[in-house]
């Protein structure tokens, strides 16, 4: 089954055109990272599937239905959203918080005041419940927030930049943690980091210039020229603990 | 929680009774002991027809005030927002004092609060209109907008008090809005009070979950299924509705609608469903206090209520603002 399906997706806010024309498909089930320049119209996309931004031509399908036919509560329930810097302007508790995200998309009487205890206990935050938002440390903040997204169930996680900001380690586990998701959850992740995109993906996307240039498994990624044409840079590639990697050489004028 | 806020409920009745107490003759001692005495003396019947009721309205402006407060808070994402700041009451005064000033056209029992409400409804969408176009709808841009329209709607509603006004009463009548007096209404009039008080506060309470996921950012509360443009229309509806009430019965009393959901948020926590039902009773409480307050320092003249509130919240105002920008 197809998760989403954009075709000729193109975005224009005044005079500057976001995105030009994306064609992608993503498979129910699959970890798609989206990889490519800044400014290439990754959060564009993200934003975009998630019905934050209304695509100005072409069509998007959520799991086989047009994005504009979904009511907007069950879009809610469908979709967790993970923002690049996620706020809160409130000192809610973390408790509170994926309390909200577990009341997606729900009326007053779907609201039941109980918290996902096994969701909780996965994603290791027990001794957090109860504290401030304002208190947590960065990578406490993005475990909490991930868990908001993820409360609810929904059926496609989108998550710009989840690893960004934080320390190797943490990197690691937050990406482990989203991977575990699957098969249960579609993942869309925009990802800078093209070594974290090869190590947990099940495919990567390469956005150049608001369009989709590139589709493939991480090892044909590694394979291919792609990265080199995309970002303008030359990398080098080999086996490192057991995991291919790329280093960024130099820029290509 | 639970022992906060049954002292909270206190901390109302409290209010309520200082307000009571207090006045041009404070009720303590053995002047309390013959109106508990004698329920049928002249004192007591004073009481019971002066004093009670304008403790009743006291208490349903402040939870008014307090409620809309928490509201305006929750809109804009701004803990120094509320009504008098963001121009909603200068705006209800505005309407109001035309409606006062010209009797003639309408008769004032029912157009009071509903030309109230249109300037405060007129006056925030106006604020709202603007910070947008501006691009701020959050920091101190928007309370600049809201004070600068504040200040042109007091203006228009002076001229139009010196320009229109004959008898003298009007005209009084006029002044202790603009600096904010709480009204004593016939016994009549109590009950729809307390049930519009009641329905304005219900109202801003309802639209707690909303608030709460509107403080998570415009994009994330539209993926939790939030129309968030109209979301805030509504919410700002409701409150310049509470804001409404509290001006047409107690004209416009500055800074309790910023302190009372700043302290309750210290206390009780920011979730805004307890928030804005704390505000409002911590308000109720405040209003009556200093009302008391008001009518008992300089008797037998009475303290404006604005004048007073002013004194303690513009300080306050200043303390929130120095905390604000050293996050």
């Amino acid at each position: 089954m197809i998760a989403v399906q954009a075709a000729r997706i193109a975005v224009a806010r005044g005079r500057s055109h976001l995105l030009t024309g994306v064609d992608l498909t993503v498979r129910c089930g699959e970890f798609l990272a989206l990889v490519g320049p800044n400014g290439a119209g990754k959060s564009t996309f993200l934003r975009t599937c998630a019905g934050v931004i209304a695509p100005t031509s072409g069509t998007l399908e959520l799991f086989g239905r047009c994005l504009a036919d979904w009511p907007r509560h069950e879009l809610a329930q469908a979709i967790g959203y993970l923002p690049q810097e996620p706020q809160c302007h409130w000192p809610f508790t973390v408790q509170h918080l994926i309390t909200l995200g577990q009341h997606r998309g729900l009326g007053h009487l779907g609201r039941s005041p109980t918290i996902d205890l096994a969701l909780v206990q996965q994603m290791q935050i027990q001794p957090l419940l109860h504290r401030r938002i304002t208190t947590l440390s960065g990578g406490e903040r993005a475990r909490v927030f991930l868990t908001a997204a993820l409360a609810g169930h929904p059926r496609l996680l989108l998550a710009d930049e989840p690893a960004a900001s934080l320390d190797p380690a943490q990197q690691i586990r937050m990406l482990t943690t989203i991977r575990k998701q699957t098969p249960q959850v579609t993942i869309i992740a925009v990802l800078h980091d093209l070594n974290l995109a090869c190590r947990f993906a099940d495919r990567i996307a390469v956005l150049v210039q608001g369009q989709c240039v590139y589709i493939d498994t991480p090892q044909a990624f590694q394979a291919s020229t792609i990265a080199v044409s995309a970002f303008g840079i030359g990398f080098s590639s080999g086996m490192v603990g057991g995991h291919q990697v790329l280093v960024p050489t130099e820029i290509i004028e | 929680m639970t022992t906060r806020l049954f002292l909270l409920v206190l901390l109302f009745g409290v209010g309520g009774g200082v307000g009571l107490i207090l006045g041009a003759k404070p009720l303590w001692g053995s002047t309390l002991a013959t109106i508990l005495a004698e329920p049928d003396s002249a004192l007591a019947q004073l009481v019971w027809s002066w004093r009670l009721p304008r403790v009743i309205t006291a208490l349903c402006v402040g939870a008014c005030l307090g409620a809309a407060g928490a509201v305006f808070q929750g809109i804009f994402r701004n803990p120094l927002a509320e009504p008098y700041l963001l121009g909603s009451a200068s705006g209800a005064a505005l309407g109001a004092a035309l409606v006062l000033l010209l009797p003639a056209f309408m008769p004032t029992v029912f157009a009071l609060p509903v030309a109230a409400f249109a300037g405060a409804w007129g006056a925030t969408w106006l604020v709202i209109t603007l910070a947008n176009v501006a691009g701020v709808r959050e920091g101190g841009g928007l309370l600049l907008a809201g004070v600068a329209l504040a200040a042109v709607l007091s203006a228009a509603k002076n001229l139009l008090m010196i320009a229109a006004s004959d008898e003298s009463v009007t005209l009084k009548s006029v002044l202790a809005w603009t600096l904010g007096g709480i009204q004593t209404p016939d016994w009549s009039a109590v009950p729809a009070m307390m049930i519009l008080t009641l329905v304005a506060v219900v109202g801003c309470v309802r639209l707690g979950h909303g608030l709460d996921v509107l403080g998570l950012g415009d994009e994330v509360a539209t993926t939790h299924g939030i129309a968030v443009a109209r979301f805030r229309a509504l919410a700002a509806l409701a409150g310049a509705f509470a804001t409404a009430l509290a001006v047409a019965w107690g004209g416009v009393v500055g800074f309790i609608g910023l302190m009372a959901p700043h302290c309750m948020r210290w206390w009780i926590g920011p979730t805004h469903r307890l928030l804005i039902l704390t505000s409002a009773l911590a308000g109720a409480g405040a209003v009556a206090a200093f009302d008391g307050l008001a009518r008992y320092v300089l008797p037998p003249s009475e303290i404006p209520l604005g004048l007073l509130t002013a004194l303690v919240g513009g300080p306050f105002f200043l303390f929130v603002l120095a905390r604000e920008a050293r996050r």
